[in-house]
């Protein structure tokens, strides 16, 4: 037990980071009023050009810059198609998906040869941290201690976007927009300008998720990488309820999940099940807020589904 | 009778912003292909040319457009009844399930066998799409996360399934066992791999568009989908609408998945028809939700498939070109300020009035 | 007196015609003084919220000038008016439920600079303005907690915090209770007591003239009457607003009321907005007979109908069809009973506009008997009864396949009338049966009104536009506030402008609450 332990809750934290970081950058969207399907492509991207570019320039923090700014074009990418040219939101969101599955594997056909995997014994990746005195902590120290340096800073991470929602004028605004765009812009809020950023923002943070994909907790671009975390973190979202305690705390539980997943396997037990969880979760979340609501006020549906 | 200008930029913006969306998407496509090829007009050649080039690509691409058609129809279905059924990848995988089930255990003469798979495909998948449907009708549940939460609890579900219960004893990999000859389609266009799928779903096409055009049901579905407020005025139940849409949308790609199984793979294996149900969405967007322009459509998404991997075999060129090509299309078919500005354009009087 | 410096906003030659050829505005002189609460009085229609409109940069005016504070201006954004010192109020709040008073108040124009978000200073801000002048709300209270009167102080709140010296408040008491409305007036007054200058639209004569200095009363689109409040009567004004040269002529036999068709008693319903919109409504509405509810817009009138159609939830009293009583009927059920209705808003409600003219038409023969068969729909013969009801309601349309919106909205709206009255109704529920169409098809619903009454059908009609509410009805019932304030048993023998009075919410019976 104790070693499945020892096991597990460094383990959690190694598959809650990805999710993490996307679900911050969900939940932005989210409080602008989009939901963002596309995290699972942004992963993916930054994954790709993460440890692509680190490997050709032999540098770990270049190739993070890389990942980063990977998440962020593909991002802008969606948010213009959505915001300029009033595509659907959850269309195109997949599009953005097709385009990074399609194209992360091109490129590694076409740059490499390769249709499976990239990888190099030279990638220099972002190195871990040892971080003093946490290792005399009892089992939680050595859960804690050790980590990349992306997971640490998927802490301060949700630290600062708790502090940007509710404690900055953007996040303000932010948040109203997605409650009601009608008063947003009848007191001269930029709404267009809120969501682009909201989305610019959700590609940094899933750009980040990505990176650590393969800068840090492999070492390597793998084709369809990102294998739904993305969709996970939108569960992480919906599940927490739409704030970054809640996303944080259902990323760890789904990390959580996932980690004992990959344990159960590795012990040659079925992990398939406990791969549901997250969407089980999240389903009962959905009609549990879904009964509770009172039945009387309805927004018209004719509103809330008009592009598709 | 005259025709208003309106109506002449209604119908020229519809079809217009959808040619640009697949020439844009197209466009992509090639741009990776100049890019990276070394024989690029030969490799677009080949790309364009290679599903017609021989019977057996022929063959293949019908084949290919089969699943296409059936969930396309379904979420043609849905989507015009406006409800948003993302989940047609889980229905589709839990209709292939129940019909492999059914194509190893049970012992009939083969046209009842075969009938009896596309009857557990379809009411699989009807289930499975049933319960978001609920969800919706009764307590307002958002479908869109529902369902789309479904379709990774269906994948895990048949991964487990074929990992531990259902597999195959001899095959290394994760498959279920073959299901038994009497349940096959036969092929029709020996030697290529097409088999009489393609006949069932043109087939359910056609009876899609009677559904929808000319069922009551189906007239109330869609009125229900143009205006709810409305419809519900004129006493229609919505909650019965979004059940029945649901239901019908996850029969049709229940079949889907099972006439797949039982016309080509006859067996069940991991990795089934990984992009159908999202490739569906982007068909029958294309196809402006319309029964019989869901047909055309699946077939030129085959196309591009088939075109992709021939070219990927004998040409430089990768396949994966294809999901650029797509995701091209995807991101502009609902772009609603290409059509109204396509719309502006052809429309210069701003009145349009009819008399 | 005329010292043009004096009129902190001028408004002259004012015309704004709306693309559906409605004229909104035509020829409006508008002058308010520095520091002067004006009251702009005028029915429904009659142009004051679109005067407004172009004024704050909302609409754009087809012609005429505006000079504030001595200049001449024109807004072509609501930002641009609210930099200038023009703030208005809209009947819809513009405020986000789950943020504090403060955070709505200094949306936009957050105090400080950078990137936090200065809540105390926010905080501190509202709270000197709210006590500056008067208002009692705590800038740190959710806008989700507060009562309508609050909301709306905050949203005054907001323009005052925005440095608006112009203020113009779009009906500003049609959601309050009489208590909220004596605050609001109070604060009107403190208002212009600081130096303020007030435009408030309304309907309501009683509080107009109570808060005013001035007022102006619009007709048909035009200032008719610039009166000092204490000069004019209360009667004057209704005349002002109300008086009309044509009178209407109908040809109406004698009603021979049967049976009763519907009975509401104690009637009560909620809005969107959990305010209580109809007020413990009674009546009966009886076969062949008119039964008219005259009243302004916003007095719970449209509620009402949709709760009797089956569309809104009672919150209150009960309702019964033919004496058996409905529980929570759904608009299916209540139409089984016999019932149509045709819905203020034609177009969003009325009528599916992808669709085309013969299913819009033929929406209530789809599961009738011998128009289907097996599941199937017979399409011959819904076309052919969609023809037959083109060619009775004289729609013009090249095809019965035409999509109704590619329809003129004259020509859209006879499809409702066409499908609602072709079915032969024990009740027929009409609310605005006429507005947006010109004079020949208003005539053809009158006798069409006419007929099904002669053919025996019970008819609710609610109506604004008070001859032809008065000409039609059999009886004729007057809603403000949510209730029923009188029942006129004999609309002939009363003016329209005793009508008017009580639409006013001048007049009020003694006994308002008395069945008709």
């Amino acid at each position: 037990m104790i070693a499945a332990l020892k096991y597990l809750l460094p383990a959690t934290f190694h598959a809650a980071t990805p999710i993490l970081y996307a679900a911050l950058g969900g939940l932005l969207t989210e409080l602008a009023g989009y939901i963002n399907i596309g995290l699972e492509g942004t992963l993916l991207t930054s994954a790709f050009f993460a440890v692509v570019v680190s490997t050709l320039v032999g540098n770990p923090w270049v190739g993070l810059m890389a990942g980063v700014a990977s998440g962020m074009l593909i991002s802008l990418l969606l948010a213009t198609v959505l915001l300029k040219l009033r595509a659907n939101v959850v269309i195109a969101g997949f599009a953005t998906n097709l385009l990074a599955t399609g194209g992360t594997v091109f490129l590694m056909a076409i740059w490499f040869g390769e249709e499976g995997v990239y990888r190099s014994p030279d990638t220099p990746v972002v190195p871990s941290l040892d971080l003093p005195f946490v290792d005399q902590v009892p089992l939680l120290g050595a859960a804690i201690n050790h980590h990349n340096l992306l997971v640490y800073l998927s802490w301060l991470a949700v630290g600062a976007v708790a502090f940007l929602i509710y404690r900055t004028t953007w996040g303000l605004h932010l948040r109203v927009t997605g409650e009601s765009e009608a008063t947003a812009v009848s007191t001269g809020v930029n709404v267009s300008k809120v969501r682009l950023q909201a989305f610019l923002l959700s590609g940094l943070l899933a750009g980040l998720g990505g990176s650590y994909l393969s800068l840090g907790l492999t070492q390597f671009f793998m084709r369809g990488m990102s294998a739904g975390r993305g969709f996970i973190a939108l569960a992480a979202v919906y599940f927490g309820g739409f704030n970054p305690l809640g996303a944080t705390l259902a990323s760890l539980l789904f990390g959580f999940a996932g980690g004992v997943a990959n344990y159960f396997q590795t012990m040659g037990l079925p992990s398939q099940l406990l791969e549901m969880t997250p969407y089980v979760l999240t389903i009962a979340a959905l009609l549990i807020y879904s009964i509770r609501r009172s039945p009387k006020y309805r927004k018209s549906e004719k509103e809330t589904t008009k592009s598709l | 009778m005259t025709i208003s200008r309106k109506k002449i930029a209604e119908y020229l913006s519809t079809w217009i912003g959808l040619v640009l969306a697949i020439a844009v998407g197209m466009s992509a496509g090639f741009i990776a292909i100049a890019f990276t090829s070394s024989a690029p007009f030969e490799a677009m050649r080949v790309f364009l040319t290679g599903p017609f080039s021989n019977i057996y690509w022929l063959g293949t691409t019908l084949n290919r457009a089969i699943p296409l058609i059936f969930v396309g129809l379904g979420i043609a279905i849905a989507f015009k009844a406006r409800v948003f059924n993302i989940g047609a990848q889980g229905q589709l995988y839990l209709g292939a399930l129940s019909g492999t089930v059914v194509g190893i255990y049970l012992g009939l003469p083969p046209v009842l066998h075969v009938s009896a798979v596309v009857l557990a495909s379809a009411a699989a998948g009807a289930l499975y799409a049933f319960l978001p449907g609920l969800f919706k009708s009764r307590w307002g549940t958002n479908e869109i996360v529902t369902t789309l939460m479904f379709n990774f609890i269906a994948s895990h579900l048949i991964s487990y399934l074929l990992a531990n219960q259902f597999q195959d004893p001899v095959a290394s990999y994760n498959v279920s066992p073959e299901i038994r000859k009497s349940a096959y389609l036969p092929e029709i266009m020996s030697p290529s791999p097409l088999h009489a799928g393609i006949l069932i779903a043109l087939l359910a096409a056609l009876l899609a568009y009677l559904f929808l055009d000319g069922s009551v049901f189906g007239y109330k579905l869609r009125l229900s989908g143009i205006n709810p407020d409305f419809s519900r005025y004129g006493g229609i139940n919505r909650g019965l609408i979004i059940i029945g849409a649901m239901t019908l949308s996850g029969a049709l790609a229940g079949i889907g998945g099972g006439i797949r199984i039982i016309g080509v793979q006859h067996k069940l294996t991991e990795g089934f028809l990984p992009m159908v149900g999202y490739d569906a969405i982007n068909i029958s967007l294309i196809a402006r939700n319309n029964p019989l322009g869901v047909v055309p459509a699946a077939l030129f998404f085959a196309f591009l498939a088939v075109g992709g991997e021939v070219a990927g075999l004998f040409t430089d060129v990768s396949p994966h070109m294809v999901n650029i090509i797509k995701s091209g299309i995807f991101y502009l078919v609902t772009a609603q300020a290409l059509f109204a500005f396509v719309r502006k354009l052809t429309l210069e009087d701003r009145r349009g009035e009819r008399e | 007196m005329d010292n043009s410096f004096d009129f902190l906003l001028r408004m002259e030659g004012i015309d704004k015609a709306y693309r559906n050829g409605v004229t909104a505005n035509a020829g409006v002189d508008f002058r308010v003084r520095s520091g002067e609460i004006h009251g702009l009085l005028g029915e429904n229609g009659a142009g004051k919220t679109t005067l407004m409109k172009v004024l704050y940069g909302l609409e754009e005016k087809d012609a005429g000038t505006i000079t504030f504070r001595g200049e001449r201006r024109n807004f072509s954004t609501p930002d641009e008016a609210i930099r200038a010192g023009i703030g208005m109020v809209h009947q819809h709040f513009r405020l986000a439920d789950g943020f504090s008073v403060a955070e709505n108040v200094v949306l936009g124009r957050e105090p400080g600079d950078g990137l936090v978000f200065d809540r105390k200073g926010a905080i501190r801000e509202t709270r000197r303005l709210a006590e500056e002048y008067g208002f009692e709300i705590d800038a740190e209270d959710r806008v989700a907690d507060l009562s309508v009167g609050e909301r709306q102080f905050t949203e005054i709140l907001r323009l005052l915090y925005q440095g608006a010296e112009l203020l113009i408040l779009d009906e500003p008491t049609a959601v309050l209770t009489p208590q909220e409305t004596d605050a609001l007036v109070d604060s009107l007054l403190e208002l212009a007591e600081e130096g303020h200058t007030l435009i408030f639209i309304t309907h309501k004569i009683d509080r107009a003239l109570e808060a005013s200095d001035v007022v102006s009363v619009m007709r048909d689109g035009a200032i008719v009457s610039e009166r000092l409040a204490g000069d004019v009567s209360r009667q004057r004004v209704t005349e002002l607003m109300v008086g009309r040269d044509i009178s209407l002529e109908v040809e109406k036999e004698q009603a021979s009321p049967g049976k009763p068709v519907f009975t509401a008693r104690n009637l009560s319903a909620k809005s969107e907005a959990e305010v209580e919109v109809v007020k413990e409504v009674s009546f009966t509405l009886y076969e062949g007979e008119i039964f008219g509810i005259a009243a302004v817009q916003g007095n719970g009138q449209s509620e009402l109908v949709e709760v009797i159609a089956g569309g809104r939830r009672r919150t209150g009293g009960e309702l019964r069809f033919r004496n058996r009583p409905a529980e929570n009927p759904d608009p299916g059920a209540v139409r089984d009973l016999g019932v149509t209705f045709i819905p203020e808003d034609r177009m969003e409600v009325g009528l599916a506009g992808e669709a085309t003219v013969k299913e819009n038409l033929t929406l209530p023969y789809a599961s009738a008997f011998g128009y289907q068969k097996g599941g199937m729909l017979r399409q011959e013969k819904l076309a052919k009864k969609a023809r037959e009801l083109v060619d009775e309601y004289d729609i013009r349309v090249s095809s019965i396949d035409a999509a109704v919106k590619s329809l003129s909205g004259g020509n859209a709206q006879k499809i409702v009338l066409a499908r609602e009255f072709s079915q032969q109704p024990d009740l027929l529920l009409a609310a605005q049966p006429t507005r947006g169409l010109d004079i020949q098809t208003r005539r053809f619903v009158w006798d069409k009104l006419l007929e099904l009454r002669s053919g025996g059908a019970a008819i609710l009609l609610v109506s604004s536009d008070l001859p032809e509410v008065k000409a039609l009805s059999d009886r004729l019932a007057v809603m403000y506030e949510g209730k029923i304030v009188t029942t006129f048993k004999n609309p002939d023998e009363v003016t329209e402008e005793e009508i008017g009075l009580y639409m006013m919410g001048v007049k009020k019976e003694k006994d308002s609450s008395r069945e008709g």
